[in-house]
Parts: structure tokens; sequence; C-alpha cells
């Protein structure tokens, strides 16, 4: 397994920690979530790194910042952003940059990744990983916006393939070549969720390998899986990405084609939604793990520091 | 082009404006009869987010009211930032201003004040308290012109209602409504290490806190105290709010 990372590390010092920013490595980690927090206090559950949401530890202070001070101690650390709304028109909140900016500085995060969507407009912030067009317009928009963010935080970061649940027409350029695209022309890499690539391939009919087929390796940072929700929407069928559940098959199918073909990468187990006892996020970060063992044994770290 | 997009799916959801999402579809939007699922992606969570921040109103008044509740202040203020640990602020606002809310539950203003103050207090920034021994050194004469200044985290709430009961309570107190004398209570809300604390104040002691935090020295602030509650004891109340972290380290002391 690859906890043993975690596992191996000498608490008995008690202060030295972990070398700050050290890279999230090649193997399985799941997201950290305020429920579980305990178990991470009270000891060293196995898992090879963590996730945060960088939104939820912009507070001045008290328990919650105290209590990731402490666990990152212990594990290597990825912040995932929710909120920056990169691909909005009217560009970047510099208020919000800053407070990432400081979040970054004080905990060293080996990854930094954000999404290929948008969430404020006119001021106000929606809450919603929201689609774009896929237009040259929407393109330099995110490209720009991407940029400033990389210039504000001082490193490179990963953008992140949504799922959506409407298109446009006037949509110019796949999906796949939007997101290799702006990373490309950002420098910045890509956090390739395959659970969005199968919940978008299905509600608008395109084949999820077409996608993966699309990828450059080398940009691929880390890779998301999660459950999506097979449901109902105004009578007709769609799948909607909750991150309420166990992976499901299909999506473990896409993992293990994008890890044999891209090589080994830090791969995440998120779930967000009736959120689950710890054992259950291990035990499908573990069957993730197993999947990395297999298919791609050497594990060298990886990093996304400039 | 992307801004008029943007402006339009903000309106389609938050604003629920339909001529806003007919216009969407119109220039191409496609798979439109899905627009709702983003709709409800933002009024849910926002919804739990306040649910988390109000977790006493919500118990209170019940799910399914509380759900109404969020919709129509998400609609009319919708986050600002995306951090939102902050979002919620102007919730107690809200709620006043909402005829149908207040008319049943008069007290839910307040309730919700007390609950964001928690709230708020919980994510503030972190400071030292005062205790006892960083005064034990004072000379006596020192004292009336002593300026104690309330820890960053406190916050003082004065209500008609009983509102200290109220919070976190699992349902309405019985009897219900209160008879008027046993009705108000007034509530301290401070975090000085890692716990929230919710304290019931005396009259006297919401006085002269309040005057503390108003900026006067320990000499008005006690003769305030006094003036609001004939039981008001300043060694007492010192004591007592020193052993519980209501200051903050960085006390002054007037020039003679």
């Amino acid at each position: 397994m690859a906890a043993e990372d975690g596992m191996a590390f000498d608490h008995g010092n008690g202060l030295a920690g972990r070398n700050k920013r050290d890279p999230v490595p090649a193997a399985a980690g799941i997201g950290l979530r305020h429920t579980h927090y305990g178990e991470f206090l009270n000891g060293r559950p196995a898992t090879a790194w963590l996730e945060v949401h960088s939104e939820n530890y912009l507070c001045p202070g008290g328990p919650r910042l105290a209590t990731l001070e402490a666990i990152r101690q212990h594990y290597p650390l990825s912040c995932h952003g929710v909120g920056l709304s990169l691909g909005s028109a009217e560009g970047l909140d510099p208020g919000h940059l800053e407070q990432l900016r400081s979040l970054f500085d004080r905990f060293e995060p080996g990854l930094v990744s954000e999404h290929v969507s948008w969430s404020t407009t006119g001021g106000d912030y929606l809450n919603d990983l929201l689609p774009l067009p896929y237009t040259e317009e929407a393109l330099d928009i995110l490209v720009r916006n991407i940029g400033q963010a990389q210039d504000a935080f001082g490193r490179r970061i990963l953008i992140e393939n949504p799922s959506s649940y409407v298109t446009f027409a006037q949509s110019t350029i796949p999906e796949w070549e939007f997101c290799a695209e702006a990373a490309r022309r950002s420098g910045c890499g890509l956090l390739l969720d395959v659970n969005n690539i199968h919940v978008s391939a299905h509600n608008h009919g395109y084949d999820a390998l077409e996608f993966l087929n699309a990828i450059p390796g080398d940009l691929v940072g880390e890779i998301h899986i999660a459950g999506h929700a097979d449901t109902e929407w105004d009578g007709r069928p769609v799948l909607i990405d909750d991150h309420g559940s166990t992976v499901k098959e299909a999506v473990w199918d896409l993992l293990e084609i994008a890890l044999s073909r891209f090589g080994p990468k830090p791969v995440l187990m998120e779930w967000d939604l009736d959120l689950p006892p710890l054992e259950t996020l291990l035990g499908e970060a573990g069957r993730a793990q197993a999947l990395l063992d297999r298919l791609a044994p050497e594990r060298p770290a990886l990093d996304n520091v400039a | 082009m992307l801004p008029d997009l943007q402006t339009a799916f903000c309106a389609g959801t938050v604003g629920r404006d339909t001529a806003a999402v007919a216009a969407l579809a119109d220039g191409g939007m496609e798979n439109g009869h899905r627009f709702g699922i983003y709709r409800n992606n933002i009024f849910q969570s926002l919804t739990g987010v306040l649910a988390a921040a109000f977790p006493t109103v919500s118990k209170l008044v019940g799910d399914e009211n509380f759900a109404v509740l969020a919709h129509r202040f998400i609609a009319a203020h919708p986050p600002q930032r995306p951090s939102l640990y902050a979002y919620g602020g102007n919730f107690a606002a809200f709620l006043a201003g909402f005829a149908p809310a207040v008319e049943e539950l008069p007290f839910l203003p307040d309730l919700a004040q007390v609950e964001w103050a928690v709230n708020e207090a919980y994510f503030e920034a972190d400071a030292e308290p005062l205790v006892a021994d960083h005064l034990a050194g004072l000379a006596p004469e020192t004292y009336a012109r002593l300026r104690l200044h309330l820890h960053p985290t406190v916050r003082l709430i004065g209500s008609d209602w009983p509102v200290w009961d109220l919070w976190g309570a699992e349902a309405l107190p019985d009897p219900w409504p209160p008879g008027e004398q046993e009705g108000a209570q007034r509530v301290l809300v401070r975090r000085p290490e890692s716990k929230v604390d919710v304290v019931m104040l005396t009259p006297g002691d919401f006085a002269f806190l309040g005057a503390l935090a108003a900026g006067d020295a320990l000499g008005e602030a006690a003769a305030a105290g006094a003036a609001a509650g004939p039981d008001f004891d300043l060694a007492t109340c010192l004591a007592g709010h020193l052993a519980g972290g209501t200051f903050h380290s960085g006390y002054t002391i007037d020039a003679s």
C-alpha cells in the first residue's frame, strides 16, 4: 500500500514534521473533510497524501486552520481550488488570489489545482463549477486568467476538466483540445478527472476514449476519481457529478486506461456528499493504489512546483 | 460573447429569470432542459452552507421552511466572495425584514445573530487572552485608568427574547412564549482558544462589557455596569471574565 509513505514517517520528535513543500507522490490519496478530522488527529490513517478544498481554509484563524496545520505535518498536501473562477470574463478577484497565495505560503502544498469552469459574474459567486463555451474567446480569457493566477502564486497550477450538463452551439473546439491547449499556452498542467470525462461523455454523447486519446500524458499532473449519480432530470436520464458514492465500474475502466497510457500519477478519491466512514474512502483509494501498483509500478515523485 | 452568457447564466440561476434561460437557449445552449441542474446545485449547496451556520434557526423552523427562507435570502443576497465561511452575515437582518417569519417567531433575527456570532468567533483570527497574572503587578490606583480590550472573537448580543435558552434548542421552551420579565437575555460569545463559549450575562455585566467594547476605561465601564444592574460587582465580574478569556492580552493604561 502506498500509504506507508504516511506511516513510515517518524512522529517521535513531534515537531519537525515533513519537509515543507514535499511533493505529492504518484500514489493514491483521499480528500480531507471536516468529518474525518478526529481520525487524522488521533491516528495516522493509511493514505499516501491528502487534498483539501483551498476555499475551506481562507479564514483568518480558528480550529480549522490549526487542525490542517497539525495534519499537514504527517502527509503531503494538495490544495484544490473551487472558487477562483478561471473562466470568468471579468477576470480574477485580486483579493482572493492574495488569500490563496497566503494559504499556499503557509501550508506549502505539493500540488495546486483549479477548474476549467467559472463561478463568478458581476461580483456574484454562484458556488458551482459552471460550463464555458469552448470558443477562442473563452480560451483567451482562460489562458489569461491562469497566467494571472500562476504569477500571483509564484508557481504552476493544474486545471481540471469539468463535468457538465449543458453545452453551447457556439463551441468550436472539442473539450479535450480546449483543456490541453489552455495548458500548453499558459504553461500549467492538467488534473484529469476521469469521472468528469465519463459524466460529460455520457451527457453529451461523445466517446470518453476520444477525450483520453487527445490528452498529452506529460501534461497530466494528477487524476481524480469519484462517484456520480445515474438519475433523471426533467424526465430524462442524466449523470450528475455529485461525489456522493463509490466509483462506478466505467470510471475504474477509464482510470485503468489513463494509468496504462500516462504512467504513474497521483490519484485522488473525492467524496463530498453524504460522506461515508473514512474506511470506505480508504477502501476506494486502496483499489486505485492496486491499479497503480499493477500498471505503473515505479513511483517517481511528481511535483508541479515551478 | 462570454460576458453576456455569464450574466444570463447568473440571472437564470440565482435570479430565477426564465427569460434569461430562454435567451441562453436561443443563443445556442444545448440540452437546456438540464439548466435547472445548475440552479438546483447553487441553491442546494448554499442552503447547506446557511443550515450549517444557523443550525438552531434551521431546527426550530424545520427543514422545509428553512429552505424557503434560505432560497429567498440567496436570491436577494448571493455570496460576494468564494470564502463561504463568511456567507450569511446579513441573514439575521434579512430575517428581521421577512414578515411571515418574524410574525410567528419574533426571536428568529436575534437567535440568528447569536448563531452568526458563534460562526464568526470560530473563524476569527486567533489572539492571546488576558489572564489574571498579566494584571498582578499593577498598582491598585491605576485600575480606574485601565483600558481592557475585548478578545477579538468576542461578540455581545442583547435580546428581548431568551436567546441563550433558545440557542442549541431542539424545540421551543415550554411554556412559550415566556413572560415579559424573564424573556430578555444577554449573550456573550467568545473563543479564547479552540472552543467557542456562549455565556448568558447579567444586565450589569452586559453593560460593563459593552462599555469596554465602546472604548471606556475600567472606571467608566464599572459605573455603566452598576447603573444597569444593582447586583453588579466589578471584582466578581472581572475574575469570571479573566478566567473565561473574555479580554485580549493587550491592555493599556491611560496617563494620570
